[in-house]
């Protein structure tokens, strides 16, 4: 929907990712949308370093979120809801729509 | 009392296992998915069924078992019913408030199961929305939103969200429930 604004449809499928549930890992959103980690990395790298998103270490993963002191954060992330907002029920129930509250260990 | 069967509906287990608490002298409130199922006509549909007592779990484990449940720590299930029923440990809360007393009551089939209220509902899964970011949980509360247009009160909702120093994600809650209306309103023309 907006690839052409953020230049390619993997950084539009990572902010959207990390609108939607806060935060990402390259690995997470790799296989959450069946491309190859190393796309991923290169979009999550060169929006960090664009200062679009920061990370942090999470164990052995590099958590990426907004950078909370980018200017824009908030306009970029109202226009990120609008757009998770009018994609199509099946592509929403797809990718971004997993349960994120916790399930108690051994919960079957 | 009803026989449990694979017939048996989410409400009707719900009514079968209060009433028959009920009659231990034990009581519960109905949370969780189960009572947005509830709230939405099974537009949303649970698997679980979560109550919360203040009563001894072992009194709870051996009412259970006069229905046919077996234990396994804190969920119940039942051999003759998908659905499994869980006590999780309360107190009964919503994001900072806590405890809080549920304010709303559901009838069936005669028994009275005590349950949040709409607008407690739609704080509760708000709530997950606000501290796990679980959209799901975003989609249930704009659910029971929608369904009970006429008794959730909205300012509580803001007053609380502003509490728990989340305003930017209720306007995102807000965002959706005003898209949907507005849909409705077209389809109904």
């Amino acid at each position: 929907m907006i690839e052409a604004l953020f230049g390619n449809r993997v950084a539009e499928k990572c902010l959207l990712f990390i609108s939607n549930y806060g935060e990402g890992y390259i690995n997470g959103i790799a296989r959450a949308f069946s491309i190859s980690p190393s796309q991923v990395k290169k979009q999550l790298e060169r929006l960090e370093a664009g200062g679009v998103l920061v990370s942090r270490r999470a164990g052995n993963v590099k958590m990426f979120m907004f950078n909370p002191r980018a200017i824009y954060k908030k306009e970029l992330q109202t226009l990120l809801e609008k757009v998770l907002m009018n994609l199509p029920k099946r592509e929403l129930q797809e990718y971004y729509r997993k349960r994120r509250r916790p399930r108690r260990t051994g919960k079957k | 009392m009803k026989k449990i069967s694979e017939k048996t509906t989410l409400e009707d287990l719900i009514g079968i296992i209060v009433s028959h608490l009920e009659n231990r002298n034990i009581s519960v409130v109905l949370v969780g998915g189960a009572a947005v199922s509830m709230y939405t006509d099974n537009k949303y549909m649970s698997k679980d069924i979560d109550f919360i007592s203040s009563d001894d779990h072992k009194k709870i484990t051996s009412a259970m078992a006069e229905l046919g449940f077996k234990s396994d720590g804190k969920d119940f299930y039942h051999p003759n019913t998908s659905f499994t029923v869980e006590f999780p440990s309360g107190p009964l809360g919503i994001g900072d408030q806590v405890p809080i007393k549920p304010e709303g009551q559901i009838k069936i089939n005669g028994t009275s199961v005590k349950v949040f209220s709409p607008t407690q509902s739609i704080m509760d899964r708000l709530a997950w929305f606000y501290y796990s970011n679980d959209r799901q949980c975003l989609d249930q509360a704009v659910m029971i939103y929608l369904d009970h247009l006429q008794s959730v009160d909205l300012k509580k909702v803001k007053e609380w969200s502003k509490a728990e120093g989340q305003v930017e994600k209720f306007n995102i809650f807000m965002g959706h429930i005003n898209r949907l209306s507005a849909s409705k309103c077209i389809e109904e023309g």
